[in-house]
C-alpha cells in the first residue's frame, strides 16, 4: 500500500502515473501486478547506469555519455564493473540482501551491457528504466527482451 | 525540464505548412536555407511583426522534410524510450534515417533539442562533423545542449 501511495503522489508533466504504469507494464511482462511500482517521472538528465551509482546529475553511459575517468570507454562487462569499481563497489556472487550493504546488479544482453539495478531492501531494487521513469521492482521483474539478464552483482559497504 | 516528458505528442511545435499565423502579419525579412533546388528547398520564412510586441517564426515545408523528420523522431522517440544504451539509440533505423537526411535536417533537430533536450547529438556530429561539446560535460544534458545550441546560433541557425 506504501508503494501505492508513493505512485499516487506523483505528479509528472505530459503524462499520468497510470499511463507509465500502462507503458512499462507493455514493456516488461515479468513485471506482476503488486510486484512494482513508479517512484519517478521521466526525466532524461540520468540513465540505470546513473541511478544506480547515486548520480541524478549526468547519464552514465561508456559511448556518447558521461564515464568515470581511467574506465575504458567501451561497452563490455568488465568496463562497468570497473566503473562501479570506482564508486566503491567489488564484485560478489550473491543477491540476496545483507545487512550493511549496497549492492547493484548490471544486466545485459549476450556480451552488451543494457542496464542496472540497485538493491533497496530484502524484496526490492530500484531502477531508472532509461531516459524515462524509476521504478522499483524484484530483480527478474525487468529480464527479458528490453535488458536481457542479471549478469553480474557488486556489493559495496553502505556508508 | 525536470520531469517534462511529452510521449506522443509530436505536436507541440510542429511545423505546418497551413499556418494561420503567416497571412495575418506581413513577413519584414525572408531568409531560405538548405538546398536550392526544386523539391529539396526548406524555406523558412521568418515573420517579424512588431504588433504588440509579437514575434512570430513560421516555417514552411514545401518538400516535407520537416515532417518526415517529426514522424522520425516520434518513432524513434518511443522505440527507445527505455534504452539507456546511447549507441543502440544512435543506430536505431529512424534515427540513422534522420542522420541521413543531411544538413537540411540540422535546424528540425536544434528546434527539437531547445524544446525538448534529448540524445540528438550523435547525429549533430555526424551530420556536421563538429563537435562544441567540451570533454567534461559530456554526459550531462543540460550542457550538452546548450553547447550545441550556442553552436547552432554561431552558425546561423534561428535557435
Amino acid at each position: 500500500m506504501a508503494k501505492m501511495g508513493a505512485s499516487k503522489r506523483l505528479q509528472c508533466v505530459g503524462i499520468t502515473v497510470p499511463e507509465i504504469q500502462k507503458i512499462v507494464r507493455a514493456e516488461f511482462p515479468n513485471l506482476k501486478v503488486g510486484t512494482y511500482s513508479v517512484t519517478s517521472c521521466p526525466d532524461k538528465k540520468y540513465n540505470c547506469i546513473a541511478w544506480a551509482a547515486d548520480d541524478t546529475s549526468n547519464f552514465w553511459w561508456p559511448i556518447g555519455g558521461y564515464w568515470p575517468d581511467g574506465v575504458p570507454r567501451e561497452r563490455t562487462l568488465d568496463a562497468f564493473i570497473k566503473a562501479f569499481e570506482t564508486k566503491g563497489y567489488t564484485v560478489c556472487d550473491d543477491v540476496r540482501y545483507e545487512e550493511g550493504f549496497e549492492k547493484v546488479a548490471i544486466y545485459a544482453k549476450g556480451d552488451k551491457p543494457t542496464h542496472a539495478a540497485r538493491q533497496i531492501d530484502i524484496s526490492k531494487w530500484t531502477s531508472k528504466l532509461g531516459p524515462f521513469a524509476d521504478i522499483s521492482h524484484r530483480l527478474i521483474g525487468i529480464e527479458g527482451n528490453q535488458y536481457g539478464k542479471k549478469v553480474a552483482t557488486l556489493k559495496r559497504k553502505k556508508t | 525540464m525536470e520531469g517534462h516528458y511529452n510521449f506522443d505528442s509530436a505536436t507541440a511545435g510542429s511545423l505546418s505548412p497551413h499556418s494561420p499565423v503567416a497571412p495575418a502579419y506581413p513577413p519584414r525579412s525572408r531568409t531560405v536555407r538548405g538546398k536550392t533546388s526544386g523539391y529539396s528547398a526548406v524555406a523558412r520564412v521568418i515573420v517579424d511583426a512588431n504588433v504588440s510586441g509579437l514575434r512570430e517564426s513560421v516555417d514552411y515545408d514545401p518538400s516535407g522534410e520537416a515532417r518526415k523528420f517529426e514522424r522520425l523522431a516520434r518513432k524513434w522517440k518511443k522505440q527507445t524510450m527505455f534504452m539507456s544504451a546511447i549507441d543502440d539509440m544512435a543506430m536505431n533505423e529512424q534515427y540513422q534515417q534522420i542522420i541521413g537526411m543531411g544538413s537540411s535536417t540540422i535546424p528540425f533537430i536544434l528546434k527539437k533539442l531547445k524544446t525538448e533536450p534529448d540524445f540528438w547529438f550523435w547525429a549533430l556530429q555526424a551530420i556536421t562533423r563538429t563537435n562544441p561539446v567540451r570533454k567534461n560535460d559530456i554526459g550531462n544534458l543540460e550542457k550538452m545542449t546548450a553547447a550545441w545550441l550556442k553552436w547552432g546560433r554561431a552558425n546561423g541557425y534561428s535557435v
